[in-house]
């Protein structure tokens, strides 16, 4: 089997990714919610863009549907999603990365 | 974006342009991520407006992204495709090379079967499809009289009674009539003048037609220009077809304008047509030129003399069926105002194309229905080649199996193998097609409409491609499943034996072949016996020994009716004088093959009948020494002595059937008709009756027939009269000789069309004739595929049985009944393919029957025949395989094991 292909990691699928990071399983519009809470609304995922994103972070093997959650009513209608393993390792990567740049970007006072 | 249900709505139907399998996966979720966030608006009208522009640009976003995405994914997927493909046809095109004995005859059987099929095609091409060359050919017409008592006084020339000439009197009444559904009617009527000015006076052919023709037909001229209604008024204008341009005039390129002599009046020619323009396309088909048709105004007005071919173009927007209303309606009206006339008349109304094709179109489709017997014979044979090629590929199924291809992977291997054997096929049944244009052009020429054209267009190789492939999938597909079901376990067993499937299958073939070369085999056999019952038919005249001749007075006809007799007298007499002549006699219509004149007549000893149901006879007009001649045979009384007079009453010599309609169980002899239906018509008197002979066609069924002496009928006499000369052994010489003294007499009479009686029968009998080759080629073609199947099947049987039968000649088991355990085995299909056949035939016989003459479609005679044939055919088939594995050293097989 060949690794997949990794995609390249726009805001939108690394918040999602950060907003996965917690411990607990959410669905496709708790996590539109929380992302657009959490960037203020500068990342604004709309339904479309919201599973398209998805289905590229679940191609790559970075997160995974969780078939049967039992919660109530809308189990029906909503696929929950939890980070794998490959897609905590890929989190943190890319966070290092933002790290080291962040840490640059202090040291040479672009911001405080 | 009123209520959120509205809005869910409007969103679901977005969502439809998403791409399927991406709906598939997300739509619920969306809808509810969706009517959540409708929901979290609270209904107040600038949320909503904010969400529905997000959600919008959004979409656009994501449908761009997700069918992207897709149109990669399917590309991606033909790639593997056509990989798959190419080197599965590499595999193939290897394995071809390495077994060319197998290739060369598979791709030689389908490639017959194909260029049968193709030639078949290019024929249908060629005339049933081919639009008849004139602008928008579909909205042109032909308009026929029907007669509810046959036709009355007219030039019969076509087999159908119920497509007649019209007079002038009901034609002018259908032009005016119909003016508002037909654009331009013309009618049209042969004209065959005599051109003097060359060498020798020439009989033309061509046509008379009034001046709307070539508008009607949208056809230009090639040089010059054709005539329009502008001309009327002067009728001495000529326009040449292309062939006589080139035959006649030597395609001399000022031949506009030139002044040519026909009939004693000169005509300039005006125009020259373009090479492929033919009018008309049935009927009067040799008609090279065309002059404009007028009426004196008497003639004009005159209905009882039908003579006229009725053209026309419908308006746009009219329907046949509209145009056939009318004329029904007009021919309603002519009835009732014209009782005296137009009794029982009626108007026909048809494509223009229709009436050529449908003498051809019974012909043409069962050729074809036969044409795709033999394709499907030589698929069956395929097929079969291919089974047998499977069970000695086990090892190679079994392996890949092993290996993990998957069924339909071999199924998709070994269909490309057969498609590529059809169409390597193909491409040689094309080339056999191309080869094979020029011999069957002259073939089937005879047979089809002068309109129609062999070409090789892109229909035809379109055909050939489609069929090939066709032809590939038919015969590949139960090898190819049999294939993929080919069990590894059980061939890792040892068990290398076909499967019992898979000789059913190859049974089953050879069955189905055997039915269907039955089938052909009695098509053909019974068009050879309705031959055979055709050549050997005693027309009511000689078959040999007779010559005739047309002569045409033309201009020098317009001397005195007393001159022409005595000029046909000294004919007659010089022409007797000729070393070998026997006979001599002049006739208006040759039987068979010519223009049949008829007349309605009243029996004197009868009681008056209702105007209209008067019986009709065909007439002709002879002289005294014609019967002798043609050789009629006289039943009772005499022929005309040549001394009958215009002003005695006239003389008749009537055929058996009409003596025996008119005057049942008494004699005709003195019997006496008015001839036509006035009252105060000439009163004929019988004073011979004829066996019956042949009149308008051979295998048509004779009429009542009289003859009536040329020295009492100066009217009907035209100048266009047949020359019959009897006589042992004619010698060109004598002919030559009998040409000379009649120009000697005199000098512009035209002397053409000079031809045997052998070969009028001949040309007569050429439908059936072709006909019968074709399907007798292709019923050969099927015996011997189905020959060659059933030898390859039992070939196989007994190479699968080799051990056996080795182990019983090992205990003393004789040639004799290991032969006979083959045969035993070989009529297990041979009896029940036969039975199937013999039922098919039935079926074939029906569908030919329109070709059969006295020859019923289940000729029990022809059904004996081919089961003959059939059985020494198997037999020998059988034999050769089964004396081979018996003759087989035991020892070598047992060795083998």
């Amino acid at each position: 089997m060949t690794k997949p292909k990794q995609p390249r990691l726009t805001p939108a699928l690394f918040h999602i990714l950060l907003c996965l990071a917690e411990e607990e399983e959410k669905h496709g519009y708790g996590i539109m919610l929380e992302v657009r809470e959490r960037t203020a609304g500068a990342v604004k995922l709309g339904p479309g863009s919201l599973y398209w994103s998805l289905d590229r972070l679940e191609e790559a093997g970075l997160i995974e549907p969780i078939p049967e959650v039992a919660s109530a009513d809308d189990a029906k209608r909503r696929n929950y999603y939890r980070l794998t393993t490959r897609g905590k390792v890929t989190l943190s990567e890319e966070t290092q990365k933002l790290a080291i740049i962040v840490e640059l970007a202090r040291e040479r006072a672009v911001i405080e | 974006m009123t209520s959120p249900r509205k809005g869910i709505r409007f969103y679901r139907a977005l969502l439809q342009t998403l791409p399927a399998a991406f709906r598939a996966r997300h739509e619920q979720a969306m809808l509810q991520t969706f009517s959540n966030l409708s929901e979290a608006t609270g209904g107040k009208s600038l949320p909503k407006i904010r969400l529905w522009l997000h959600i919008i640009a959004d979409h656009f976003k994501t449908a761009g992204r997700a069918w992207t995405r897709e149109f990669f994914r399917r590309k991606e997927r033909r790639h593997g495709f056509w990989d798959a493909l190419f080197s599965d046809s590499r595999l193939t095109l290897w394995m071809l090379r390495r077994n060319p004995s197998f290739t060369i005859i598979a791709v030689t059987t389908i490639a017959l079967g194909i260029a049968g099929a193709t030639i078949a095609f290019t024929v249908v091409n060629g005339t049933l499809l081919r639009p008849l060359p004139y602008d928008t050919p579909e909205s042109l017409v032909a308009l026929f009289q029907t007669e509810s008592n046959g036709p009355r006084l007219s030039a019969a020339g076509l087999s159908s009674p119920q497509r007649n000439p019209t007079s002038p009197g009901n034609f002018l009444e259908w032009q005016r009539d119909a003016a508002e559904v037909l654009d331009v009617m013309t009618a049209a009527t042969p004209w065959n003048p005599v051109m003097t000015g060359l060498d020798r006076p020439d009989r033309l052919n061509g046509l008379r037609a009034t001046y709307g023709l070539f508008e009607m037909l949208g056809v230009p001229a090639a040089m010059g220009r054709t005539f329009t209604r502008a001309d009327e008024g002067s009728p001495h204008i000529l326009v040449l077809g292309h062939e006589m341009w080139q035959g006649v005039f030597g395609g001399d390129p000022q031949v506009v304008g030139l002044n040519v002599n026909l009939d004693g009046e000169t005509y300039e020619v005006i125009g020259v047509m373009p090479a492929e323009f033919r009018f008309p396309p049935f009927w009067a088909v040799e008609a090279g030129m065309w002059v404009p048709l007028e009426w004196e105004p008497d003639a004009a007005a005159q209905r009882r003399a039908a003579f006229l071919r009725v053209f026309g173009r419908i308006k746009p927007g009219v329907s046949l069926e509209a145009l056939e209303a009318r004329m029904d309606a007009i021919a309603s009206r002519l009835e009732e105002d014209y009782s005296w006339s137009n009794a029982g008349i009626g108007v026909r109304v048809e494509h223009l194309s229709e009436p050529g094709l449908s003498v051809v179109r019974p012909t043409i489709t069962i050729v074809s229905g036969f044409v795709l017997i033999l394709l499907l014979i030589a698929c069956s044979n395929v097929a079969n080649l291919l089974l047998s090629r499977g069970a000695a590929r086990q090892t190679e199924l079994a392996i890949r199996g092993a290996l993990g291809a998957s069924q339909s992977r071999i199924i998709r291997q070994w269909m490309t193998e057969s498609l590529i054997v059809a169409v390597l096929g193909g491409a040689a049944g094309l080339g056999l097609t191309i080869a094979l244009k020029g011999p069957v052009s002259v073939l089937v020429s005879d047979l089809l409409p002068v309109t129609s054209a062999l070409d090789l267009d892109y229909r035809v190789f379109g055909f050939a491609l489609g069929i090939s492939v066709l032809a590939g999938v038919i015969f590949g597909i139960a090898p190819s499943f049999l294939a993929s079901r080919q069990q590894v376990g059980a061939f890792l067993r040892g068990n290398h034996t076909t499967t019992g499937s898979g000789n059913r299958i190859k049974t089953g073939l050879v069955m189905v072949e055997i039915a269907l070369a039955v089938s052909l085999l009695t098509g053909a056999g019974l068009l050879t016996k309705s031959f055979i019952q055709l050549t050997n038919h005693d027309p009511g005249f000689s078959r040999k020994g007779v010559v005739a001749l047309d002569l045409s007075f033309g201009a020098s006809a317009n001397g005195q009716w007393e001159e022409r007799l005595v000029t046909y007298r000294t004919i007659s007499r010089k022409l007797e004088s000729l070393p070998g002549v026997a006979a001599v006699g002049f006739v208006n219509h040759m039987p068979v093959g010519s223009d049949m004149w008829g007349v309605r007549y009243v029996v004197q000893s009868a009681p008056v009948p209702v105007p209209g149901s008067e019986p009709r006879a065909t007439f002709r007009v002879a002289d005294h020494g014609y019967a002798q001649a043609i050789g009629l045979t006289l039943l009772e009384g005499r022929w005309f002595d040549g001394s009958e007079t215009s002003e005695d009453d006239p003389t008749l010599v009537i055929n058996q059937t009409m003596a025996n309609e008119t005057w049942p169980g008494e004699s005709a002899i003195d019997q006496t008709i008015r001839l036509g239906t006035d009252d105060d018509g000439p009163i004929g008197r019988v004073i011979g009756v004829y066996r019956d002979a042949g009149q308008g066609q051979l295998r048509s069924e004779v009429g009542a027939e009289f003859y009536h002496p040329v020295t009492q009928d100066p009217t009907t006499w035209n100048t266009d009269v047949t020359v019959v000369i009897a006589g042992v052994d004619l010698e060109a010489a004598t002919l030559t000789a009998a040409r000379e003294s009649i120009w000697r007499l005199d000098s512009e009479v035209s002397l053409t069309n000079m031809r045997t009686i052998e070969s009028v029968l001949h040309t007569e009998t050429s439908r059936e004739r072709t006909s019968m080759a074709i399907v007798g080629g292709l019923a050969f073609g099927a015996l011997v595929l189905s020959a060659i199947g059933l030898y390859g099947v039992l070939s196989f049987i007994a190479a699968q049985r080799k051990r056996e039968i080795g182990v019983r000649v090992a205990l003393g088991a004789s040639t004799g009944s290991i032969l006979r355990s083959g045969l035993k085995r070989a009529m297990t299909l041979v009896i029940p393919g036969l039975a199937i056949g013999m039922v098919g035939s039935l079926a074939v016989g029906r569908f030919l029957e329109s070709l059969l003459w006295q020859v019923a479609p289940a000729d029990p005679a022809t059904f004996g025949a081919v089961a003959l044939v059939l059985g020494i055919v198997s037999l020998g088939a059988t034999i050769i395989p089964m004396r081979r594995a018996s003759k087989t050293d035991p020892a070598i097989i047992l060795r083998e094991e």
